[in-house]
């Protein structure tokens, strides 16, 4: 067969764009929070009507540990490869622990311990970033690691519950702070250091790094520094939220170690923000922690028994990494 | 990068020469070491004898026959408690629901046969096909979906054991029949045999595994689908039942565990299965065996005794849960710095 | 733009590389190249697949370093580029072939990515817009606004948008990797405008392309690399197509010294398999195909030209439209899914061995058994003897040379995997072989063998369509080639009408036929 006549000429002219989106896909792409945004909304609206009396101090004050341990997820969830960090919860405790039985007795107020705290948190935080990133291991395993020994140390640092005076000035922060509700105060800390941090370069690298690792490293960034930080930054907030919750409760104890990390991996991942990194954010991980206390508190005004708590939480957990999956646009990899 | 074969199906022979430039100048000796541990878990079993040898000098009556069916009686609980482990991993994954089944399937033949009348065996009946059910789910979802099985296992985990609690309450006292309880006893015995039936029961177990993974097309499917999920595909292994099917069959597995444990503890409460979890991660990562294949259930159960011998030895001079849970994370790490780590970035270009 | 190197005067020498060696393990990627590139010139870097251009790409960014070799950028030597933040710093800005860019970000910090320290901001926001904006218009007709999300672009926009990124860095010396593949033709003469003010200014530009229009179009200077050497470097009055051609793919054969064995040509049987109005795009020519048995077919064009989708298509892989049929005597069973061309008789064997083949941990046996596993059964149980029978005859038939089977997939060299790969197919008693890619990267024994194996399935019945990436191979083994363009057949030569240069000549369009 002879050779066909050539297909020469000018290169083809620019392919059309990809069909366009709905707008509502678009939307949740650029906003991923808006599913829990919408969820919230309509979960206080409830919450609302079966309960008039709200009460917004108290609540805000048994939201505060969970919406801080949800941002404590975030940063390392966002970076990417996996990113998971386990060790939150175990970290929580620990914070809280130090705080009422070494801090508080000591008499150090707000000024000095909180520092300590976030310091405690952030050195922990370092080590699983820098670990990561020596060794070359899966976040999730150097987490789940770090987990199981912060949970170790707790234990011995608090066999039995350490209880906080009642006295203490920790305690206003579940309560009211001269006009201001004490947990907006809390949930401030951590969103004004974020938001400062929006001022710098980081938190750019901090998205490219986690959507492409590959693509920022060949573009020039620093990616060990990035994941490193990020890691750090979820602990020091972590170290935060130790303090947020033994102020609410009133003692640290270490069989609340596990509690906090599933569901504030939950939180994120229902606040939009792809477990495989690079998309989301702080305000998707509140509107997503938001969700789930209302969901909580919708089923205890319903007079749901304590007991089946387990099971809503787990439930509500696979429905949100679902939930998560879908609305992130699925361009998740299987890490490897 | 060439590696020798290693515990697996059929790769039992002597591995060929390491192909790394590296390896040149190491003594023959160190080499075949090396080779050797790829084949047999060396390591362990020599931490396990030295472990064993140093509780025997150290510990009065640890020596003894009732001593050491006690220390297998718990090795066993633990190896049960990582069938599921083994597979999850073998496969790719991970399973943190084993704390969440064994106490859901504790409650299940305690409490729940007790309220609704259904007797042990009817509440097998339950517990089986709805942890596999459960299981199986989270496979689904986890392949589907591209979600970590961690988050998917530790949310079922919850879920199955709030499932149960629900509707039995929060006072989960619950008392075991007593023939079951026979089981786990070190005095108890076998047709006859010195040995408790969950020693019994265990070896059957090993066998029956090592004979699924090693023998069975549906073990070596699972092999392929951890090895290379692509290159299984290509070879029309359909990763996503052999998925379903590992989540379930481990759920299943810790389930069970949870029935055992009963027997051994004689009652049920919440915190029954929180201590499993780190062990069948710990047995199996000891062990030897890696995500995504090599390996099989034999690392694991050198892995399961090892790790309760040395405990027992710990324990006996002092050794707080406490320490234990640090002891535990440690090993993790070293295990995973040893066997797991990641290519280098600048290869991911 | 203002420019942030001070540029040298035209003719200096901005980038030399002496030397350079690089290798992985076992194989060597680049053995020796050398070139320099001048202040104000466009050098052309081209060569054939596998000829260690990629390689040399990685090295100049900054990704990989070499084993040996040096590189100089504006007078000062660098043992190597540590790290793409080196190779920035020192003013080699990069555009991969790979499109790469975050697709859930906006344009604007797509085109900023890297350029700020981990905390410290380089340029105000506004100068980051303004710049940004600046550089898009110059590139691109309707440049999107800088808040898009670079995943809502078309390729071609979002290539741009990795060449902007590139561009903002000001540097000395910019390397374009295939990078001109994605854009359309208004982009890309926009591009070229762009490059011819850059290199006016006193920048270098290195163009990796294997469009020889666009050379001709652009560059000062071409410098040739095979087998990872660098060849020769002609300067633009030198050479013409014929020359290019001839020092990319050398005078002797790349397949060795072996004489070259005529295989003797089949009559083709019945059609045994069929495409009929594929599309591998949504505004592409059909494709109409019957492959006869005993037939083999190859595939070849240059990278990502639609071949490798096409074979692919054959084994009901793929989102091609139109319909793929087994034929059988009379009957036309249509192929949707790889299970389908499974029952159909139709194997498959992918391209990357590493990623889609080999199951690295495993032994040889294991790797030979995957598709055929059910027939080693016996009473429930797997027998390895029984896989080891049946591996035993396509040891001797493939002349796979290992130590015994059990030992690991790993001791083996790349063609002996290869050869394990096809056995494990073979075992399917296809009776249509699908081969994307076989040899590269294997050792000229291992390859001789398998021609003479396809040969001699083909004298009994089977049917083959093979993508390579070899001309020699094409030549030497194909009944006839299909040569893709643009994700269309865009010639076929029968073994009679093949030779070295009408063949590659026609990857880069056929109108230089005529040359």
């Amino acid at each position: 067969m002879s050779v066909q006549a050539p297909a020469a000429g000018p290169m083809r002219a620019a392919r059309p764009a990809r069909p366009a989106d709905s707008w509502l896909r678009r939307a949740l792409r650029k906003h991923t929070y808006l599913f829990a945004l919408a969820l919230t909304v309509a979960l206080l609206a409830i919450n609302l009507a079966i309960q008039p009396n709200f009460g917004w101090t108290a609540q805000l004050a048994s939201f505060a540990p969970l919406a801080v341990a949800a941002v404590a997820s975030a940063p390392s969830i966002i970076s990417g490869r996996g990113g998971i960090d386990m060790s939150i919860g175990p970290v929580m405790t620990l914070s809280a622990i130090v705080f009422a039985g070494y801090l508080a007795p000591a008499g150090l107020g707000g000024g000095i311990a909180l520092p300590i705290l976030m310091l405690l948190g952030g050195a922990i935080g370092a080590v699983n970033g820098l670990v990561i990133i020596w060794l070359r291991l899966t976040p999730i395993v150097v987490t789940l690691a770090m987990y199981f020994i912060v949970i170790g140390v707790n234990l011995k640092l608090a066999p039995t519950p350490v209880r906080l005076d009642d006295a203490n000035w920790a305690t206003s922060l579940a309560g009211n702070l001269g006009p201001v509700p004490g947990p907006l105060i809390s949930l401030a800390i951590p969103v004004a250091i974020w938001a400062l941090l929006g001022l710098t370069a980081f938190r750019r690298n901090l998205y490219a790094v986690g959507g492409n690792d590959a693509t920022a490293f060949t573009a020039g960034v620093n990616v060990s520094a990035v994941r490193v930080i990020a890691f750090t930054l979820g602990g020091m907030f972590a170290g935060v939220a130790g303090l947020v919750l033994v102020a609410l409760v009133r003692t640290a104890d270490s069989s609340t170690s596990s509690s906090y990390t599933l569901i504030a991996i939950a939180a994120v991942a229902l606040g939009g923000t792809s477990l495989a990194g690079g998309g989301g954010g702080i305000t998707g991980a509140l509107l997503g922690a938001a969700s789930i206390f209302l969901v909580q508190s919708v089923l205890a005004d319903a007079q749901m028994p304590q007991t089946w708590l387990p099971a809503v939480y787990g439930g509500l957990l696979i429905i949100a990494v679902v939930i998560g999956a879908l609305v992130s646009g699925d361009r998740v990899r299987r890490t490897s | 990068m060439s590696a020798t074969a290693q515990s697996g199906p059929g790769g039992v022979a002597p591995g060929g020469p390491a192909a790394s430039p590296a390896g040149a100048g190491r003594p023959a000796v160190w080499k075949a070491l090396v080779a050797a541990q790829r084949r047999f878990p060396l390591l362990q079993l020599v931490l396990l004898v030295a472990a064993f040898v140093a509780g025997v000098v150290t510990l009065p009556g640890f020596g003894g026959p009732l001593s050491i069916v006690s220390v297998l009686v718990i090795a066993s609980l633990a190896g049960l408690a990582s069938i599921g482990q083994t597979i999850t991993i073998l496969v790719g994954g991970f399973d943190l629901s084993v704390a969440g089944f064994i106490v859901a399937g504790g409650l299940i033949v305690t409490q729940l046969a007790e309220r609704l009348h259904i007797g042990f065996w009817g509440s097998l009946l339950i517990l089986i096909p709805g942890s596999f059910v459960l299981g199986g789910l989270v496979g689904y979802l986890s392949h589907r979906f591209r979600i970590q099985p961690l988050i998917l296992t530790l949310a079922m985990g919850s879920l199955a054991l709030g499932l149960v609690r629900g509707p039995t309450g929060l006072s989960v006292v619950g008392s075991a029949p007593a023939w079951l309880t026979g089981l786990a006893s070190p005095i108890s015995t076998t047709f006859g045999l010195p040995v408790p039936p969950i020693l019994v029961i265990w070896v059957v177990v090993i066998i029956v595994m090592a004979l699924f993974l090693r023998f069975t097309v549906a073990g070596r499917r699972v092999y392929l689908t951890g090895a290379n999920p692509a290159a299984a595909e290509y070879s029309l292994v359909n990763t996503r039942l052999v998925w379903v099917l590992a989540f379930a069959f481990s759920a299943v597995c810790s389930s069970l565990t949870g029935v055992m444990l009963v027997s051994f503890s004689g009652n049920v409460d919440p915190n029954l299965g929180n201590p499993y979890l780190f062990i069948s991660l710990a047995a199996v990562i000891v062990g030897g065996t890696i995500g995504g294949g090599p390996g099989d259930y034999t690392r694991t159960v050198v892995g399961a005794l090892l790790l309760t011998v040395v405990t027992t030895v710990l324990v006996g001079h002092g050794l707080t849960s406490a320490d234990q849970q640090i002891m535990y994370g440690v090993v993790i790490l070293v295990a995973m710095a040893i066997y797991g780590r990641e290519r280098r970035i600048r290869d991911r270009v | 733009m203002p420019t942030r190197y001070e540029r040298l005067p035209a003719g200096e020498v901005l980038l030399s590389l002496r030397s350079i060696r690089k290798a992985f393990g076992a194989t060597v990627a680049v053995r020796d190249a050398s070139f320099e590139v001048r202040a104000g010139e466009v050098h052309a870097l081209m060569g054939e697949n596998g000829s260690g251009k990629s390689t040399l790409v990685k090295i100049l960014s900054g990704v990989h370093a070499p084993d040996r070799g040096t590189i100089s950028v504006r007078g000062t030597s660098h043992a190597a580029f540590r790290s793409p933040k080196e190779a920035l710093a020192a003013g080699v800005a990069t555009v991969f072939q790979e499109v790469l860019a975050t697709p859930n970000r906006s344009v604007l910090d797509n085109l900023w990515l890297g350029a700020d320290g981990v905390f410290r901001i380089s340029r105000s926001q506004r100068e980051r817009r303004r710049l940004a904006e600046e550089v898009l218009a110059e590139l691109l007709e309707s440049p999107p606004s800088l808040d898009t999300l670079v995943g809502d672009l078309d390729l071609s926009d979002r290539q741009a948008c990795a060449i902007a990124r590139a561009v903002l860095r000001q540097p000395s010396l910019l390397v374009l990797d295939e990078a001109t593949s994605a854009l359309d033709f208004d982009t890309r003469n926009r591009l070229f405008a762009m490059i011819r003010r850059q290199v006016a200014a006193g920048a270098g530009v290195i163009l990796i392309t294997h469009r020889m229009d666009e050379v001709r179009e652009i560059a000062d200077r071409v410098t040739v690399l095979r087998t990872g050497e660098t060849v020769d470097t002609l300067s633009g009055e030198d050479w013409t197509t014929a020359e290019l051609v001839r020092l990319m793919t050398g005078q002797a054969s790349l397949v060795g010294d072996a004489p070259e064995q005529e295989l003797a040509r089949r009559e083709p049987g019945q059609v045994v398999l069929r495409t009929r109005q594929l599309r591998l795009g949504a505004d592409r020519a059909p494709i109409d195909f019957a492959l006869r048995a005993g037939e083999i077919v190859g595939l070849a064009g240059l990278e990502g030209q639609g071949q490798d989708a096409f074979l692919r298509s054959l084994w009901g892989l793929g989102g091609a439209s139109g319909t793929v049929e087994r034929v059988e005597g009379e009957r036309a069973i249509p192929v949707p899914s790889k299970y389908a061309a499974r029952r159909a008789g139709i194997a498959y064997v992918p391209r990357e061995r590493r990623a889609e083949s080999i199951f690295e941990w495993m032994s040889i046996l294991d790797n030979f058994t995957p598709p055929t596993l059910t027939r080693d059964r016996r009473g429930g149980l797997l027998s390895s003897r029984a896989a080891l029978t049946r591996f035993s005859d396509y040891i001797g038939r493939l002349r796979i040379k290992l130590g015994r089977p059990a030992d690991g997939i790993g001791t083996l060299s790349g063609g002996n995997q290869q050869k394990v790969i096809i056995a494990r197919w073979l075992a399917a008693d296809p009776a249509i072989l699908l081969l994307n890619d076989p040899t590269r990267g294997i050792d000229i024994g291992a390859k001789r063998d398998l021609y003479a194996l396809l040969g001699e399935l083909a004298e009994r019945g089977l049917a083959v369509v093979m993508l390579s990436t070899e001309v020699d191979e094409h030549l030497e083994l194909m009944d006839r080639v299909l040569v893709f363009r643009d994700e269309e057949v865009s010639a076929e030569f029968s073994h009679a009408e093949l030779s070295r240069e009408t063949l590659v000549a026609s990857f880069f369009g056929a109108e230089e036929v005529a040359r």
